[in-house]
């Protein structure tokens, strides 16, 4: 493999210097002149009938400019983008369906009078029963969430591939088991927040940090009933995002508010709103059952899900019907049958996470890996590797791995963690536990329209290369890479690149950050762009040194004549050149890169990805048998990253998607009793902190891969072995396996009590 | 009836009329416009507000700012010297990765920046527990804790 000379190296983020002094602002600490503060009315019940809202006392507030519900919004029922579900308006009408639903909002001068008025407001409710599990929320004669909604159904589908029947009959070994996992909230720092002002030619245009500006867009355009091109949408500073920032309601009632106001109207969520109405993880029950041959053959998968929707669709559709089949193409599986269903409660909405909808069923897959391999005497690591897919699959939905460091990453982690001394109870109360998983980089069934992505590279006069590109910094290091992809490509200094988050006014139609595609396809771009710029800059180049174009290269913000190095211009003097003979025009490099993904049928079959990500992690844990506290001793992960951009950031990701998996295993659960939260604060809902986290081994696994330099996604998938690597290793430690996250010591004394 | 205060805020004096429950982080942010705190559970929780009351790490949305009257109060934007030159601490942080989105930073620099003003040469779990009130929801604390490290080694502090 050629060798780069920034890219696989180290360096600092570039907006590191921003972030580092304060001096990046995030949507709070922009202020327009003559902005308005507004606040939302949200509602105390889990399920009521709306008899009468007052709003008159509210209105006649001083310092209140606008007083906003239902009447005053187009009443078009909208959805998430292709959710194909339409269930809800921007405030709620006739009933409210969870504690937060939106009912009215206004905009005041200041904070302190914006919640003046909301007091002001007198809502009659008529209170109704509610159903807060999905198990209970599908039975005949459950309390309905929408009323014209059967049994509580969002939606069903059932995937079929291979012989489901033949593959059971073939088993040795046939278990069945139920798993259960929790409503994890995203808990980023940044509350969400934006500010909307509107132009006197009915233009909207909405600052926030938005994970997808440019289709947001399309939700944004049908709930207001304003045409997409009268949209814009401005990309602050985010702080978190890990698939909590896509579409917000609150952008569409600030925009609501600004357009009765006819004044710039910002809303910043507390952070019980964040607990309350931000659209966390899709809790799942699952029920698997895998057949396996005495010697590890896996034969046969089948699960049936029923998940937590919450009280409307956002993202959970494509949670479940996207995220959750990925996890049969880790092993060589053939004979698959999955069902799914998606079921109203009167609860948060639930919507995307890191992982979407992985790291649900892989603990659970992953879990009864491990129970198979103790059922047929083999080690769990053994089973993996003989199962494991390998480069040149194409597996039972379709997904063609182009490259696949998934055996290599087994190896890696467990090698790391000592699994030959450790594993198997050796030691008291400690054990090792490993697990697998695979994510798309990219997916086409996300966004049908197309797959892909289009960057430019602009060179100004006096050399400095701007990269413009719809693509999002959710704090990944994504502005980072693309500006070392730039660099390495072009042959100058990384400190000349310059990417700024999008305008959509301004930047290429972008899909935004989600599905692990912003490396792998929005870097192919920004390749691209820059190879196109520096063509056109060695053209220039040429007439100057009055050589063959084809004989000049540039390196180090040089352009020479190769094998002459003495023969050589300065990269900002042909920047300038270029830029003055054109008449003023920019050198304006394009790059188009649409990956070999493809749509999926009816069925789901179909390569979705232009590539996919593996990766293996193990956990050393330790049990307190008279307490029930798990203590991880320390985490291996191996990822397969194809060629890291930068390894201190893709690090960093890997570091920080392993915390969250541990607190998704021993901690984080937003908790409801009868539709009321118990832990809207990180009080009661708690997030691990410095002395929680555990010393961290990470290994970056190299293939060869069709992305930029050979890069491929790893933010999402490292995320999601990181709880069953836990929960076996849990069982190694003290032979009881939990099957409901988080893993909290309650339920390890339960268990280990049942076990006596 | 608003409260006079006196305050040295990054080394300039300030005298201000603020109301009697008008946050620190509110004085700061709103009335000094150093948005570099930041305000993220309002409840004392998460630590993105922190600031140092005459050098010791506070949480300033759950201090008033008449509690900061005749004190010192050092921000973010206080680290950095005037040529330009970051606090040994804000630089570790970029080189070694100690920074995703942000958001916690502000307040993750200067609770480190308040342990080794105290103690110049921690241990690691003497830096787990200096930051474990400032929560980083992106990096898994790793490479803060080597960032924090790396400058205690060194002995390069400003």
């Amino acid at each position: 493999m050629a060798d780069f000379s920034i890219v696989g190296t180290r360096y600092g983020r570039i907006d590191g210097k921003d972030k580092a002094t304060g001096r990046a602002k995030y949507i709070n600490d922009l202020n327009f002149p003559g902005m308005l503060y507004g606040k939302i009315l949200r509602s105390p019940y889990f399920h009521a009938r709306i008899v009468h809202i007052d709003t008159t006392r509210a209105e006649k507030l001083i310092g209140v400019r606008a007083v906003a519900t239902v009447e005053d919004t187009p009443k078009k029922k909208y959805g998430s983008y292709r959710s194909g579900v339409k269930d809800e308006l921007i405030f709620a009408q006739e009933k409210v369906r969870y504690v937060g639903d939106e009912v009215a909002a206004v905009a005041a001068i200041d904070e302190e009078t914006a919640y003046e008025a909301l007091s002001l407001i007198r809502v009659e409710y008529e209170e109704l029963p509610g159903v807060f599990h999905p198990e209970e929320a599908i039975k005949p004669g459950a309390p309905k969430v929408h009323d014209e909604v059967e049994n509580n159904i969002v939606s069903h589908a059932v995937t079929l591939r291979g012989d489901i029947e033949k593959g059971f009959k073939e088993a040795d070994l046939i278990l069945e088991d139920r798993f259960e996992t929790p409503l994890q909230i995203h808990a980023y720092l940044e509350p969400v927040g934006c500010i909307a002002a509107w132009d006197s030619n009915g233009k909207l245009t909405l600052w926030a940090p938005s994970q997808n500006p440019s289709w947001s867009r399309f939700i944004y355009a049908e709930a207001l009933d304003v045409p997409m091109g009268k949209l814009r949408v401005v990309q602050t500073f985010i702080g978190g995002a890990f698939g909590g920032k896509l579409e917000q309601k609150q952008y569409l009632i600030a925009a609501i508010l600004a357009r009765k106001a006819r004044r710039p109207v910002k809303i910043v969520n507390s952070r019980d709103e964040e607990f309350q109405t931000s659209m966390p993880r899709v809790p799942m029950v699952i029920y698997l059952k895998m057949g396996v041959k005495k010697k590890g053959l896996l034969t046969a998968k089948e699960h049936r899900i029923y998940a937590d929707n919450g009280a409307y669709t956002k993202y959970a559709t494509a949670v479940l019907n996207l995220g959750t089949y990925r996890v049969d193409g880790l092993y060589r599986l053939q004979n698959i049958r999955n069902e799914n269903y998606l079921v109203y409660t009167n609860k948060v909405p639930t919507s995307a996470f890191r992982g979407f909808g992985n790291p649900q069923i892989t603990f659970a897959v992953e879990s009864m890996l491990d129970q198979l391999a103790e059922g047929i005497g083999m080690d769990a690591l053994e089973l993996r590797m003989h199962n494991a897919a390998e480069a040149g699959d194409v597996t039972a939905h379709g997904f063609q791995y182009v490259s696949c460091g998934l055996k290599e990453c087994l190896q890696k982690t467990a090698e790391a963690i000592g699994w030959e001394s450790k594993r198997g109870g050796k030691n008291i109360r400690r054990g090792v536990g490993i697990s697998a998983t695979s994510h798309v980089c990219g997916n086409r069934s996300f966004f049908p329209l197309f797959d892909g992505a289009t960057a430019y590279a602009r060179v100004d006069e006096g050399g400095q290369v701007k990269i413009l590109t719809g693509e999002v910094e959710v704090g990944q290091g994504l502005l980072t890479a693309y500006a070392a992809i730039c660099a390495e490509e072009m042959g100058i200094p990384i400190s000349e690149v310059t990417v700024e988050p999008p305008d959509t006014d301004i930047a290429p139609f972008g899909l935004g950050t989600w599905g692990d595609r912003g490396t792998f396809i929005g870097g192919s771009a920004v390749k691209l762009a820059a190879a196109d710029a520096k063509k056109q800059i060695l053209e220039v180049g040429a007439e100057m040194l009055e050589a063959n174009v084809s004989d000049l290269d540039c390196q180090e913000g040089k352009v020479f004549v190769k094998g002459s190095p003495h023969k050589s211009i300065l990269f900002e003097e042909v920047a300038s050149a270029a830029v003055y003979r054109r008449g003023g025009s920019p050198v304006m490099g394009k790059g188009t890169f649409i990956p070999a993904s493809e749509l999926a049928d009816e069925t789901r079959y179909g390569n979705i990805s232009g590539t996919y990500a593996f990766g293996a992690q193990t956990a050393e844990v330790e049990v307190n048998e008279e307490t029930g506290e798990v203590r991880i001793l320390q985490i291996a992960a191996a990822h397969d990253v194809g060629q890291a951009i930068n390894i201190t950031t893709t690090e960093g990701q890997i570091e920080g998607a392993t915390v969250q998996g541990m607190g998704y295993a021993l901690a984080e659960e937003v908790q409801y009793e009868q539709g009321v939260m118990l832990t809207p604060n990180f009080l009661y809902y708690r997030i691990p902190t410095s002395l929680d986290a555990p010393p961290m081994k990470t290994f970056l696994v190299k293939t060869v891969d069709p992305g930029p330099f050979g890069a491929k996604g790893v933010a999402e998938p490292a995320m999601t072995p990181t709880a069953p690597a836990i929960a076996n290793a849990i069982y190694d430690a003290i032979g009881v396996r939990i099957k409901d996250l988080p893993i909290t010591p309650q339920k390890v004394l339960a268990a280990l009590a049942k076990k006596k | 009836m608003k409260a006079k205060v006196h305050l040295k805020v990054n080394g300039y004096d300030y005298d201000l009329e603020v109301e009697p429950r008008r946050t620190l982080l509110e004085l700061i942010r709103e009335d000094l416009e150093l948005t570099g705190t930041k305000e993220g559970c309002s409840l004392g929780e998460c630590g993105t507000c922190t600031v140092l009351l005459d050098g010791k790490p506070i949480k300033s949305c759950i201090t008033l700012a008449v509690q900061a009257n005749g004190r010192e109060v050092t921000t973010i934007e206080g680290l950095e010297k005037s040529d330009g030159t970051l606090h040994p601490i804000q630089q570790a942080f970029i080189d070694h990765g100690a920074i995703q989105c942000g958001f916690c930073t502000p307040g993750m620099v200067l609770s480190a920046k308040a342990l080794l003003d105290e103690n110049p040469r921690p241990t690691e779990i003497e830096v787990r527990q200096a930051i474990a009130g400032n929560l980083c929801r992106c990096t898994g604390y790793q490479k803060i804790v080597e960032a924090i490290l790396s400058v205690s080694s060194k002995e390069q502090r400003a």
